[in-house]
């Protein structure tokens, strides 16, 4: 499963540290699911959803 | 509030722990046991106990500490990083599937190769376990 979450914590200037904070989770967390070796748990990615106050298929995407 | 609080706490706890440097000693802790199960390898006098006492503790014990173990998944699922719990949690598979095929082949090779205890069966299963998290750490979960 593809995301967007690299370039929307850009966007917002957040190290992949303030991210992890942010959601309560492990920098590793945050980074394997930028590069795409996991996918998050719907109640995490409910979490990344609302952070960025979008949907979840906004930020990830099929394929 | 105070749940979060608790586990906030927990969570800084285990990020201290580092399940990297806790599979890493694992690992090393498996090798250990194997080498001095190969020291102390010495044949035993083996006498078979009265087989219903056993089966019986052996039942008893399996169905308490199975669902001691799925409690104990239980608080970790909820109170661990999901990331490190997937890992931890598929590591164990592949601990658990190296042990079962081990003990296959050896005892198919029985009188081949050299006999294993159940000692050196746990550590074959620590020690899978730690490499089975290294290699979905390296590799992903969706590899």
């Amino acid at each position: 499963m593809k995301n967007r979450l690299k370039v929307l914590r850009a966007e917002r200037d957040w190290s992949q540290a303030d991210l992890a904070e942010r959601l309560k989770v492990s920098r590793q967390s945050v980074n394997a699911i930028e590069t795409g070796k996991y996918d998050p748990s719907l109640p995490l990615a409910f979490k990344i959803a609302g952070l960025f106050e979008m949907t979840i298929e906004e930020i990830f995407l099929p394929g | 509030m105070e749940q979060q609080r608790s586990n906030g706490l927990w969570q800084r706890l285990c990020r201290w722990v580092r399940p990297d440097w806790l599979f890493g000693v694992l690992l090393v802790v498996s090798v250990i046991l194997l080498v001095l199960g190969g020291l102390k390898a010495e044949a035993s006098q083996f006498v078979p106990p009265p087989l219903f006492p056993k089966l019986a503790l052996l039942v008893g014990a399996m169905v308490l500490l199975s669902a001691m173990a799925t409690v104990g998944a239980g608080i970790d699922r909820r109170r661990l990083d999901d990331y490190m719990f997937q890992m931890v949690a598929n590591g164990a598979v592949i601990g658990i599937v190296t042990t079962l095929f081990v003990n296959m082949i050896w005892n198919i090779g029985s009188g081949i190769l050299p006999p294993i205890t159940g000692d050196d069966l746990i550590a074959v299963m620590i020690g899978s376990w730690s490499l089975g998290y290294f290699f979905y750490r390296w590799r992903g979960l969706n590899s």
